[in-house]
Parts: structure tokens; sequence; C-alpha cells
């Protein structure tokens, strides 16, 4: 990252004591500014690197008005489902798993807006964070549901999309654009006014 | 009050491979008589009437996936109502019970 070659980090010094050689050579209030100058220089890009470090560590690739990634992950049925498949509907995209209770509690109502609006154009994946197609499938039954599921076995997708608490989110319009992402449990009224917000772009 | 457990179907679960049994914590709920004719192995044996005294025992299992096993499937159902009642997040129920089980058996 910060890690200048050798080289450069040499030819940084020799500038430096010319710097300071400068410094030295100028009167009394030059150098003030001067220091002042550098003082603030320094602190910005103490700043950047300690912004780019943090950056690294949470990457956002997902964000409101940029493509949402591409993946391709099975669905329960054996199928591959791509997300570049779905182009031209507009796509809920809902990470959950079957110990999360909030997660279950939403399903229902993200069925019922489903089945309200597949038929104009609406789109919703499941993607299932690490659980086995035993369990999964068996909670897909019980709570008769009908939308495809994607199993995500090694977290790839949900890492590629910075997913923390579940159940989390993402709306994506016609167009393959994230309209908005949502963390946490939401009812039908909500989850259907985004759909409409995300049909409508 | 009915969104407290996953539904595992017995019949899949049987035949699926034993890393997939070996994630959930197995506690049968029958009664002891039951339990002696024939269990899954190294399932825990609580029956439904004293789950509630010794639910202290499935206190260290708590953030793992317990999976309740009865005959049918309808008293792991009442075990896991219980349980959720009682705070436990992850429950799995065996549906169809040790009736629709074809897996390995233990006496």
């Amino acid at each position: 990252m910060l890690i200048p070659s050798r080289g450069k980090f040499i030819s940084f010094l020799f500038l430096l004591i010319i710097a300071g050689e400068w410094v030295i050579s100028m009167n009394r209030k030059m150098r003030y500014w001067v220091r002042r100058v550098l003082m603030l220089v320094l602190v910005a890009l103490l700043g950047v690197a300690i912004y780019q470090t943090l950056g690294d560590e949470q990457k956002e690739n997902v964000e409101v008005g940029k493509t949402a990634p591409e993946f391709k992950l099975k669905t329960l049925d054996g199928e591959t489902l791509q997300l570049s498949d779905l182009k031209g509907k507009a796509v809920l995209l809902n990470f959950w798993a079957t110990w999360c209770k909030p997660c279950r509690d939403e399903m229902p109502a993200i069925q019922k807006v489903y089945d309200k609006h597949k038929d104009k154009g609406f789109a919703v994946v499941g993607v299932n964070i690490a659980e086995t197609k035993v369990t999964v499938s068996g909670f897909a039954r019980q709570l008769n549901l009908n939308f495809p599921i994607v199993l995500d076995p090694d977290r790839k997708v949900t890492k590629l999309y910075g997913i923390g608490p579940i159940p989390s989110s993402i709306f994506i319009d016609k167009n393959g654009k994230v309209v908005r992402k949502v963390n946490g449990e939401m009812n039908e009224g909500q989850i259907e006014g985004y759909v409409l917000e995300a049909l409508s772009k | 009050m009915e969104n407290t457990y996953t539904d595992v179907e017995a019949q899949e679960l049987s035949q699926s491979s034993e890393t997939e049994w070996n994630q959930y914590v197995l506690v049968d709920v029958r009664t002891e008589e039951e339990y002696q004719e024939g269990h899954i192995p190294n399932a825990h044996h609580i029956a439904l009437d004293q789950i509630e005294q010794r639910m202290g025992e499935l206190e260290p299992y708590k953030d793992q996936k317990i999976l309740l096993i009865c005959r049918s499937g309808r008293r792991s159902v009442m075990a896991a109502h219980l349980l959720s009642d009682a705070g436990f997040q992850q429950l799995y129920n065996l549906k169809g019970g040790m009736l629709e089980w074809t897996g390995p058996i233990e006496t």
C-alpha cells in the first residue's frame, strides 16, 4: 500500500534534506508559513493513509446507484442462477438463514409481495448463507416459498455484497443498478414500496 | 407463534451424509421406553414431559442448531415451542419423525 521501494525512500529523504535547508535559508515569517503548510500536508497524508487502511477492510462493492455485482450460484433445484439472467427485471436480493428469526418472520411478506408483482417484472432471489440443502428446502417448504433460493455455501456472494447482520436486502432496478439497501426486517408495506420504486426506475 | 422452528424432512435427512447430521445437536423427546427401543446415534434423550425442568442441559448448545426428534414429528413441535419460549433460537424439527427415518438406529 504505502510502502515505497528503497530507492524511492532514499530520494524522499534527500528531498526532505533539501527542503530543510531551504526552510532554514528563509526569513522567519516565511519559515513560519512553510512549516504550517507542510504540517497540514502531513496531516492530510496521514488522513488519507488511515482512510485507505480502513477502506480496505470494508470495501464497498454495493452502493446505491452502482451496478450490482454479478454472481452465479446454485439454486435449491440444482440449477445455476446468474444475476444477469434477471436483467430487465426489478430484483430483491434477500440474504438470510434458517436460524435467523427476523429473516423467517419477514419471509411471508416477501412471498406475498412476490406473488403480487411477479408478473410485472419483479423477481426475488433468496440467498441462503452457508446452510445445507436439506435444511433450506425444509424451510422453503414449511413457509411455502416459491421464489428461487440460491445457496451460498462458502459465503462468497455474502462477502462480495458486504453483508453484515441479516436479514439484509438489496433492491435492484431493471438496469441492474442498486436502488436501495435495507438492513433488518421489513414489513409488507415497506417491501412493496421499495419494489414499486425499483420497478419505476 | 408458529414461526419458531424449521422443519427438516426425516426422509431427506436420512438419505443425506453424516456431515449433514453432524451440524445438529440431536434431542430425542420421546418416552424412555421408546428411546430404548431405538434412536438415532448420539441423540440426547429428554422426554417431552421433562423438557421444562431439564432445559438447562441444553443451555450449552444454545448457539448451535438443535434438532428435535420424536415418533411422528408432533411432540417435537411442542418441544420446539417450549424451547423457543425459553429463548432458544436455532430450533429444527424432524418432520415425519422416527416413522420416516431410514438412517442408522442405535439401541
